[in-house]
């Protein structure tokens, strides 16, 4: 369950005493069944967001990276106590057009985005960000590409800022 | 600093791994649910050639 953005944003989270869950899609690591490009994945966050709700938590902010914001902040509609969403790298271009259209929302969304990254092309970024209905917000990070190496902290940071003012937590 | 821990979530049709940090005190009914890239696209595709582990 390792990876260089998503831990990083773990920790960042877990220093600064904000609860976290993170989780393996089916398939991956401990988790069981067989990758399904989208569906089955779309029924592990549903599973994630229950899970929450039975737990008692009455406020959840998704955020995703790459793959994991398009299948998880699709899921943003879903539960009222999901609040809003927060996207890096959001790959509109390769994921297709449902996944834009199942990410609207009035909800708040943040997505940040390496200047750099010809995978979850920035070529086309304004044009997909321009779609969003507000409220919303960006960041772009100089230097960046998909896979953000060296600028981990400048994430986390961003992160942890956007999801301080989604849960009112004054510092 | 909070405190983390590995568990097993069951949904209809899966069984998933996770880590889950819990404040509690203030703040404890609000949470990030985080979603990981793809592993075999980044794994493939990383710079580092390791992202899963």
């Amino acid at each position: 369950m390792y990876n260089n953005v998503i831990s990083s944003i773990f920790n960042e989270l877990l220093t600064n005493n904000i609860s976290c869950l993170r989780f393996n899609f089916r398939g991956v690591g401990k988790s069981a069944g067989k990758q399904y490009e989208g569906n089955g994945e779309l029924t592990d966050v549903k599973t994630c967001i229950d899970y929450l709700t039975n737990e008692n938590f009455d406020k959840i902010l998704i955020c995703g990276y790459s793959y994991g914001a398009a299948i998880g902040c699709s899921l943003v509609n879903y539960s009222e106590i999901v609040i809003g969403f927060c996207a890096i790298s959001f790959p509109w271009d390769f994921m297709g057009e449902g996944f834009k259209e199942s990410t609207q929302t009035t909800k708040p969304k943040f997505f940040i985005q390496g200047d750099k990254d010809n995978i979850a092309s920035f070529d086309r970024f304004d044009f997909h960000y321009d779609s969003y209905m507000e409220p919303k917000s960006k960041f772009i990070i100089e230097g960046a590409d998909h896979f953000y190496g060296g600028f981990e902290s400048i994430i986390s940071q961003k992160v942890l800022k956007f999801t301080r003012n989604q849960f009112g937590i004054i510092t | 600093m909070l405190d983390s821990k590995n568990i097993i979530i069951k949904g209809e049709d899966n069984v998933l791994e996770a880590e889950i940090s819990r404040k509690k005190t203030n703040q404890i009914n609000k949470i990030v649910l985080l979603c990981h890239p793809h592993p075999q696209f980044h794994l493939t595709f990383s710079r580092k050639g390791k992202i899963w582990g």
